[in-house]
């Protein structure tokens, strides 16, 4: 019936705040007499119910802000998500998607960061992009701020024969593992190029319309001229 | 409860609920403040665009600067390169912090190299190079440069030679990789550069790759193909290679021909291609003309020329089946878009033109040609042999923009656009490569001025190259002292390196981009550019050399474009300030720049024709009838194997940057003769043992690597590390029309070296 742990928590959450609604009811519909119904009936609707609801409630923010959904609920993220979803692109994400490479919650897979603090820092970093977004204080394209950390690639890649392989990996581990060195360095953008996702750019209202659009198509050279030529100095 | 109770009661409620919003605002937004401090910014305070230093990719980058020190580096995604970059230029940041750089002229006195200021070391220079020239003429003294200088260097430095000394003498490093691929080009489309761009890779459906080890040589191009290979998995890649490569690994066909060979393989590919009805019948009757080298001939010549190359007739000389030869020509031919790409292994041979223009052909008869994805694309090994050296006209045979020395007409045309009077430039080719190295050691060329290239290890037959180069009076401008070149100098002059100076690179797609100054140089290095225009002045031709700045150059540089079909007037400056590169030709300021020549887009392609051919007068591109000829290196009792060089993926060229950045050093380990287990085993030979190897022109001992990816018979050997000068046992034989000299193909002996040896 649930195929996922998530949906288990949203009914019974639902189910949770309904009876904790009618035990605060049955309170108030007493009258402010304290009897020992009453108190009876106070300790799981104000302290257990409660408890437990806030409890729930909290995990099901945590699972369903890791969906790919929640991501594209903010339009900034829609280019990276779209690209994403996108089978004939060819960015590294959209090529993680294409293969199932990363079977669900693909764009948490790739930036919670993992190691000990890697959850709690990814969502307080959703938590920064939240609030970014609904108080308008953002400018696209939006960038990526800081370094991303090569331990979202290697968490997966690192003692795979394929990696295992390239024998060039292997002097560059220190420079791997202190980020001095990015596995995208070689391996190429994971998302559509910051011009893609400028507003005004031809690929811009592909990028946003959704993933069937086909942006890697080298473009009107003249079109893209202008673009180039509207840009700030870089 | 009274009206007055119950205002209370509001008031205080409103109190409360105000209350607690403020408290849940107020914990929301410290919260975000938090969040907002917390965020790991990295080490970097500004980025800048840049280009790789390395090779002829010439890779976008964006560099990470904190306090004046590059601090990280990454591939820059709007560039073409869309945010590849590969090892090597991973490391750019090591290579712009490397120690041991030259910061002071040196002479040499007694034997030793002495610091002296620059006035001393270029008035030394001077009173010498005037001295050689008034005893012995303008073709005493010679210029050798590099893929590497900035196009405003080289450029500098051929207009100083070529309009004010009155010698073709300049001569580079590019002869050694390039000159093929450059002669081929223009011999069979009438202008030198490629048709297409990086960009056919995204759309072509057959890839023939051969003589390139793309997956250690081109990184990112590489990675571009294996993209569309993922994304289109029907895509062929056809590799031809004596080795099984990394590249050759990856493949969906190998043919591993024996070295020396690969003609054999495309003319019965064009025998197999004809036979089976697979060419282009309207494009070979609409554009293409037929030729061998001494006349127009009809197509019917060309059919009977290639009965001599059917496949089973060459088979057995290329060591391949005959039915692989026809599958490859049925993909060649028949796929939606093929693409060729090719490097040393084809330019590097004394046939090194031939394979150019048979190459070239392949896609002309088949139409393969002027479509996204289907071109020949010669890659380029250095990061400015195309725009620095071929554009510019650096090379002893040629002036810029596509023009001949030998031509007198366009001696003309370059006389009057430098306003130098008639006669200036000197009708005589200079020497190329080998042959200046030669001159040098028959005192023919008595002072020479060599920059940013190190010839006394990259030079074949090395010992001899170098036993000229002490007879010569040398000058060697480099950043550092330990060079194998800088030891045998007279003078060593302390150079600028990459982002410690200005200025333009073109790469193998004829993409101009701008490299801008990031630091100071160590010392009192300066740059090429700086030191050539104070030798010009020295000379007294400081009315030539007016400008006095790399931009200044470049506005002379790109307004006298403007006569030729390479016209990129309107690549200004600001523009590749601005732009990720631009492709010439660019005729003006609001042209995009040109991905694919000799069809619509193109600027120089009249309106209506869908491709025009204009390097050529009638407009038809040509297909050339060239024969096999076998190398010089044959194979005998004396010398059994072949050997063959070339570069690995964490070393470049002579290896003076890279084998100094640990990681990359570390990566490629040492220079070794890496040989196939049956070989081994014939040898009695195991890793680690030394092997002395042999040819007509030296012999060296060093450590053995065996390897299965190597082909039986061959022996190969990477050319970086300055304690293994494997040039000194390598062939100086050329083509004779490029001169460019066969790298890949020595025939020599192989035997262990043991310490009773005898004959060392």
């Amino acid at each position: 019936m649930f195929t996922e742990t998530v949906q288990l928590v949203q009914v019974l959450g639902v189910v949770l705040v309904v009876a904790d609604l009618i035990l605060l009811l049955a309170i108030a519909l007493k009258g402010g007499k304290v009897n020992t119904v009453v108190k009876r009936l106070a300790f799981p609707a104000l302290i257990v119910l409660p408890i437990l609801i806030a409890f729930l409630g909290n995990y099901h923010v945590f699972e369903t802000s890791k969906k790919v959904k929640a991501c594209m609920q903010c339009h900034v993220m829609k280019p990276f998500a779209n690209d994403m979803l996108n089978d004939t692109s060819t960015t590294l994400a959209a090529r993680h998607y294409q293969h199932n490479w990363i079977p669900k919650d693909q764009c948490y897979g790739c930036h919670k960061d993992y190691g000990l603090n890697g959850t709690l820092k990814a969502k307080l970093d959703g938590y920064r992009h939240l609030m970014r977004y609904i108080t308008r204080t953002y400018v696209e394209p939006i960038q990526y701020r800081g370094e991303f950390q090569n331990a979202n690639c290697l968490s997966c890649h690192q003692q795979t024969k394929a990696f295992e392989s390239v024998e060039m990996h292997r002097p560059l581990s220190s420079q791997f593992a202190d980020n001095s060195i990015s596995c995208m360095n070689c391996h190429g953008r994971a998302h559509p190029s910051r011009q893609f996702r400028t507003p005004g750019h031809p690929h811009y209202k592909d990028l946003m319309s959704g993933p069937a659009s086909s942006q890697h198509s080298e473009g009107n050279t003249e079109e893209l001229k202008k673009f180039v030529e509207s840009l700030p100095n870089n | 409860m009274s009206r007055k109770e119950a205002k209370n009661l509001q008031r205080r409620e409103f109190i409360k609920l105000s209350t607690g919003a403020i408290a849940v605002t107020g914990m929301a937004l410290s919260g975000w403040g938090v969040t907002e401090l917390i965020v790991d910014e990295g080490p970097v305070e500004s980025w800048h665009k840049s280009v790789c230093r390395y090779c002829g990719t010439g890779c976008g980058v964006k560099l990470g600067l904190t306090k004046g020190k590059v601090v990280r580096v990454k591939g820059d995604t709007a560039a073409h390169n869309k945010g590849v970059i590969c090892i090597k230029g991973s490391t750019l940041a090591d290579l712009t912090q490397l120690e041991g750089r030259l910061t002071v002229p040196k002479i040499r006195t007694e034997g030793r190299l002495v610091e002296t200021t620059w006035e001393a070391a270029m008035d030394l220079i001077a009173s010498k190079f005037k001295e050689n020239i008034e005893l012995y003429g303008p073709d005493s003294v010679a210029f050798y440069g590099s893929g590497q200088l900035y196009i405003e260097e080289s450029y500098t430095a051929n207009k100083l030679f070529k309009a004010g000394i009155g010698t073709n003498n300049v001569d580079g490093n590019p002869r050694l990789c390039m000159a093929s691929a450059a002669v081929g080009y223009t011999q069979t489309f009438g202008k030198d550069e490629p048709p297409g761009a990086y960009a056919d890779i995204d759309h072509a459906d057959c890839f023939f790759l051969m003589g390139a080890n793309m997956y250690e040589c081109h990184p990112p191009l590489w990675e571009r193909m294996m993209i569309r290979k993922k994304s289109h998995p029907q895509t062929k890649i056809i590799v031809v290679d004596p080795r099984k490569t990394k590249t050759a690994e990856h493949s969906d066909i190998f043919l591993p021909v024996y070295p020396g060979t690969d003609l054999l393989l495309l003319n019965a590919m064009a025998y197999v291609i004809v036979k089976e009805g697979w060419y282009n019948k309207t494009f070979v009757k609409e554009h293409i003309n037929f030729h061998n080298g001494q006349r127009e001939v009809d197509f019917a010549t060309y059919i009977r020329f290639l009965e001599d190359y059917a496949p089973e007739k060459v088979a057995r000389k290329l060591g391949i089946p005959p039915r692989q030869i026809e599958e490859v020509a049925h993909w060649f031919a028949t796929s939606q878009a093929t693409m060729s790409m090719w490097t040393m292994g084809v330019n590097q041979r004394t046939q090194g033109v031939f394979l150019n223009n048979t190459l070239n052909s392949l896609h002309l008869i088949t139409g393969q040609i002027c479509r996204p994805g289907a071109t020949p694309l010669s890659l380029t090994g250095q990061s400015n042999a195309c725009g620095g050296v071929r554009d510019t006209g650096s090379l002893s045979h040629i002036l810029p923009h596509g023009r001949m020395v030998a031509n007198a007409h366009h001696r003309q045309e370059m006389e009057q656009l430098w306003g130098v009077p008639a006669g200036s430039i000197s009708p005589k080719p200079g020497y190329d490569a080998v042959n200046l190295f030669k001159a040098m050691g028959e005192e023919k060329v008595k002072a020479a001025l060599v920059m940013c290239t190190n010839p006394a290890q990259s030079m074949p037959n090395l010992a001899e190259a170098k036993k000229a180069m002490e007879k010569c009076f040398l000058v060697v401008a480099d950043v550092f002292e330990d060079t194998e070149t800088t030891k045998l100098a007279d003078v060593v002059l302390p150079a600028a390196l990459y982002l410690e100076k200005e200025g333009v690179y073109g790469q193998s797609e004829r993409r101009y981009q701008l490299i801008e100054k990031l630091m100071d140089p160590p010392g009192q290095a300066r740059s090429d550019f700086d030191i050539l225009v104070d030798f010009a002045k020295r000379l007294g031709y400081g009315n030539l050399i007016q400008y006095s700045t790399p931009a200044e150059c470049w506005e002379e540089y790109r307004n006298l474009s403007a006569a030729s079909k390479y016209n990129f007037k309107g690549i200004t400056r600001e523009r590749l300030q601005k732009e990720r590169g631009i492709q010439w030709p660019c005729p003006d300021e609001n042209h995009p720049g040109t991905v694919r020549r000799y069809i619509q887009g193109d600027p120089f392609v009249q309106e209506g024709r869908e491709i025009q051919f204009y390097g050529k007068p009638d407009h038809r591109a040509v297909v050339f009838l060239r024969p096999y000829i076998p190398t010089q290196q044959q194979l005998s009792e004396e010398f059994p194997y072949y050997l063959t060089t070339g570069r690995v993926v964490e070393q470049w060229h002579t290896g003076t940057m890279t084998d100094k950045i640990p990681a990359l050093s570390e990566g490629s380990g040492r220079g070794v003769f890496v040989l196939h287990p049956s070989d081994a085993k014939k040898l009695q030979v195991a890793e680690e043992d030394l092997l002395e190897v042999s040819s007509q022109y030296g012999s060296m001992k060093g450590k053995v690597k065996i390897s299965e990816n190597e082909t039986p018979g061959v022996i190969f050997a990477a050319f970086f590390d300055n304690k293994f000068l494997i040039n000194l046992i390598v062939a100086d034989n050329y083509d004779p029309v490029s001169k460019e000299p066969e790298y890949k193909v020595t025939a020599v002996s192989a035997k262990k070296y043991t310490e009773f040896s005898t004959e060392i």
